[in-house]
């Protein structure tokens, strides 16, 4: 029994059917005659290990865009505790070093920054470690900066979360980062059209920050968390895995994996004087070898994944997960709308208008079973349908709708609507709509 | 639980695999199991769907009630008439090797991922966006309003004065997803988006051990069907697709893979039962997606190339890249007929828009194929074993045709991602991973089959002199 389990149950019958016998195993193919022939056998392992390490070296190098000319630790740091940030928005309180943040501002959002009395050189330091106590996975994580020439502007660049071990992010990669930096800081609020904004604050602590010059620490370590960092689902998600984490990106471990074992092999064939066939089965077990770390790595970024859907839904009966919406003023937005159309007769159409798509094809789907329809097919040529038919019309947090109210007139750019104002509250209105020129 | 909720899914399952066992012959190994209730609950699925739609503007509370006394005999039926009819042949003696201690760390695996898919179905509302626009749209509708209302454009639902008639944005797109949605959901008493996700759960287990059992009826040894299996389901973009339920695509992907593989066991075993249930997964595919129309024409197509004679096959190779030649040449020249047919589509002869488009869209499909974290290693395994295993594919001619089917899928995929204006959803990494999800399974498994050991593989049945004489003309 232990003998069958020695080699592998995968690639041994290839050799057997390749070889043609039951227990010997002999190549196939013509072996790779060149360097093995002119190399001593003793270089031959020095010379391999060499040429691997400076594969994987050039490799990650090329992975982390780690300058040519950059140190391995940086010339130059400058660090920040966190209570060298002040609140701008949220609340705040100092403990120790640590700058705790234990409410948000307008918004849902929290912000601390860091103003410099003589403003840095963007170009001189361009590596952002940082670190945070309990920062929660509702929340989206940014870096704020200003620059000398547009003291008015903001730059924002969402950062890749971080927890209690350093985070590096590559302020290379942004090209707002440039010149004369006045102002830095770090701004959280909601994961958008995730995490419901009224329920997404939980308390944390910035530990510090810092910023370092160019150098391969900084650099890996910014391969390191783009590659670890939590990604939170986004609805990207269903189509691509990777784009959808919304922070500058590094080349990926698929790629580096791949580049990297097809050319040690190869190096190694060659070196060794190999057969081609031993390189196909070897590169088909590393791809498997491969596959299982990548499937690894999968599974880790699909628990943190389900970690927030678990604290958001978890022990809790469907009616109650079902209002745990991101679109949190949308829900409550169609729950109003809903309660007014039930005054309509039941089957009066519905159609509904916002600025956005999103929230045009949401407020739909919020406001079933109404008898609904998104506005886009709306035309002046309706006048006479919404006339014989009651018809009502939802705006949702959209001005370009203009209503006069002595006329009687609704109007959106080139299209007007004999209407009546029936519900009015926040940001949506009710029209009834009664077709025809006014 | 509602005993009406169990009698929905054992319906399902049970219609499907009856008329799998039927049609390919009583299961008698764990594999041929695998395979009948795999491949049968996504017929069952499908064909529970399109007994929603006969039903009409019926009451959503009056679905099973109506529909499950009438499907479950039948399916009933199909299992009784299955197992009678095989009952003289002796029972086939299943492998008895034990699992080598791999391929148990794969199937835990396996269940790593089964687990986390399942639990984010159960616990999150509806989430992606196609989700809630497009595919359960309408059976959230059905539900909360109580009747299977019609969806109709937007001048036909504003004209009607009945209440009846409902619209969508996507009022057009194919309604066996929602249909099949509303069966559950209306057993289940109220509309609950873990139930209805809980059917792309199913389909992703239906897909494995519809592999797996079919990969296992094609000769390929039981590790190697493992690990193919445990590849297909440990693809992220598979899993978030499970886990996020709602699009169509997975299905889509489903119905190719099965219609494959039925097909393929009726070139090299001649096996009638498997051409049939080929014909009626190929057949399903428009009642899922649009593009569904599409598939279906380049696999029946295909499958329509594999039939004809020598001669005949000779002859379409030699028209099908003159023909191809043609409709450009028709096309640039702006021919009436063709060139409007081809601008409805959304094709461009602007040669100049193309090809300043072409390398990003051609960059960012590569991009999503080989670089994100959307497919592992798959299309560098599938590249090497390619390399690896030419040999086989050149002795295979019924490989050969499935890769000629797989080949024309990619020319599709190009052609509608450089040619049209869908290469924008290219260059935004949307679509174009989407719609390759929709062969990744087709390609997995005709990879695997490249894997068999030699005597497995080729002409099986003896009696299919035309599979033996094609093997000069195979593509």
């Amino acid at each position: 029994m232990t003998r069958r389990y020695e080699s592998s149950p995968i690639l041994v019958d290839s050799r057997v059917a390749a070889s043609g016998g039951a227990n010997e195993w002999k190549p196939v193919s013509p072996t790779v005659p060149s360097v093995r022939a002119r190399v001593r056998p003793r270089l031959r392992v020095p010379m391999l290990v060499v040429l691997l390490l400076a594969i994987w070296i050039g490799l990650l190098g090329w992975a982390s865009q780690a300058p040519l000319n950059a140190t391995f630790q940086p010339d130059q740091r400058m660090h920040f505790h966190g209570n060298d940030f002040h609140v701008v928005m949220g609340a705040g309180v100092e403990n120790g070093g640590y700058l705790g943040i234990n409410a948000v501002g307008a918004e849902h959002m929290a912000l601390q920054s860091r103003t410099f009395a003589r403003p840095i050189d963007a170009d001189t330091l361009r590596v952002l470690r940082y670190r945070l106590q309990d920062f929660p996975r509702t929340l989206e994580l940014s870096f704020v900066f200003r620059r000398a020439d547009q003291p008015d502007d903001v730059h924002t660049v969402t950062l890749p979360p971080a927890g209690g071990s350093a985070a590096y992010f590559d302020l290379a990669d942004v090209a707002d980062w440039r010149g004369r930096i006045i102002e830095i800081g770090f701004a959280e609020f909601p994961t958008a059209q995730l995490v419901p904004a009224d329920i997404a604050f939980r308390p944390f602590s910035l530990i510090d920050a810092e910023l370092w010059s160019p150098s391969w620490r900084g650099s890996l370590g910014a391969l390191g968390t783009d590659w670890s960092a939590y990604r939170p689902w986004a609805l990207m998600s269903v189509s691509a895995l990777g784009p959808d984490a919304p922070w500058p990106h590094k080349p990926t471990p698929v790629l580096l994996l791949t580049i990297g074992l097809a050319v040690s092999l190869f190096i190694v064939t060659i070196v060794l004087a190999r057969s081609w066939t031993w390189l196909g089965l070897t590169l088909c077990g590393a791809l498997a070898g491969g596959w299982i770390a990548l499937d690894l790595r999968w599974l880790g970024e699909f628990a943190d994944r389900h970690a927030l859907t678990r604290e958001l839904y978890a022990g809790k009966p469907w009616r109650e997960r079902a209002a745990i919406e991101p679109d949190t003023a949308l829900v409550a937005s169609a729950a109003r709308v809903r309660e007014r159309l039930a005054r309509e007769p039941a089957n009066a159409h519905v159609i509904v208008a916002a600025d956005a798509v999103y929230d045009v094809l949401r407020l739909s789907y919020h406001l079933l079973p109404a008898n609904v329809a998104p506005i886009g097919a709306l035309l002046p040529i309706h006048r006479r349908e919404i006339a014989a038919q009651p018809a009502m019309l939802v705006v949702y947090a959209d001005p370009a709708w203009t209503f006069d109210r002595r006329l009687r007139t609704l109007r959106y750019a080139d299209f007007e609507y004999a209407a009546e104002l029936v519900f009015e509250e926040g940001d949506i209105r009710v029209f009834q709509l009664r077709g025809g020129d006014p | 639980m509602s005993a009406e909720f169990v009698v929905a899914w054992i319906t399902t399952l049970l219609l499907g695999s009856g008329l799998v066992a039927l049609l390919g012959g009583r299961p008698r190994t764990p594999a041929a199991y695998a395979q009948t209730f795999g491949c049968g609950f996504v017929l069952g699925a499908m064909l529970c769907a399109i007994a929603v739609a006969f039903a009409g503007r019926i009451e959503v509370s009056r679905i099973v009630p109506n529909i499950a006394p009438i499907l479950l005999p039948l399916g009933i039926g199909a299992w009784a008439w299955a197992l009678m009819r095989s009952r003289s042949s002796a029972p086939i003696v299943s492998e008895q090797r034990r699992w080598h201690p791999l391929m148990w760390v794969l199937v835990a695996l396996l269940a790593v991922h089964a687990w986390f898919m399942a639990d984010e179905i159960l616990l999150r509302p509806m989430y992606p966006w196609d989700a809630w626009a497009a595919w359960l749209l309408k059976p959230k509708a059905w539900m909360l309003a109580g009747h299977l209302d019609r969806f109709v454009g937007f001048d036909d639902w504003l004209a009607d004065a009945t209440g009846t008639l409902r619209t969508a944005q996507t009022w057009n797109y194919p309604e066996a997803l929602g249909r099949l949605a509303v069966w559950f959901a209306s057993a289940w008493g109220e509309w609950d988006a873990g139930v209805v996700g809980a059917i792309w759960l199913a389909l992703w287990v239906a897909l494995l051990a519809g592999c797996y059992g079919q990969l296992r009826a094609l000769g390929l040894q039981r590790d190697r069907a493992l690990v193919a299996v445990y590849a297909l389901g440990s693809l992220p973009l598979i899993n978030v697709h499970v886990a996020l339920a709602g699009y169509a695509d997975l299905w889509i992907a489903t119905l190719i893979a099965f219609a494959c593989l039925a097909w393929m066991r009726w070139l090299e075993s001649g096996e009638r039962g498997q051409l049939v249930l080929a014909v009626l997964f190929a057949a399903m595919l428009p009642l899922v997606k649009l593009e569904g129309s599409i598939w279906l024409v380049i696999l029946g197509g295909t499958m329509v190339y594999a039939r004809l004679s020598p001669r005949l096959r000779r002859i379409a190779l030699l028209m099908a890249p003159l023909i191809g030649a043609g409709v450009v040449v028709a096309y640039l020249l702006r021919w009436p007929l063709i060139a409007p047919a081809l601008d409805r589509i959304g094709l461009t002869s602007d040669t100049a828009v193309l090809l300043e488009h072409a390398p990003a869209v051609i960059g960012a499909a590569a991009e999503g194929l080989f670089s994100q974290y959307n497919w592992h290693l798959f299309w560098f395994a599938v590249v090497l074993t390619l390399l690896m295993r030419f040999g086989e594919l050149r002795q295979s001619p019924p490989l050969r045709f499935l890769g000629l089917f797989l080949l024309l899928g990619c020319a599709f995929l190009f052609a509608l991602f450089v040619l049209t204006p869908a290469g924008k959803w290219a260059e935004s990494y949307t679509a174009v991973n989407r719609l390759s999800l929709q062969i990744v399974p087709a390609m997995l498994v005709f990879a695997a089959l490249l894997w068999r050991a030699p005597q497995a593989s080729g002409v099986v049945a003896g009696d299919d002199v035309r599979m033996a004489q094609a093997t000069g003309t195979a593509p």
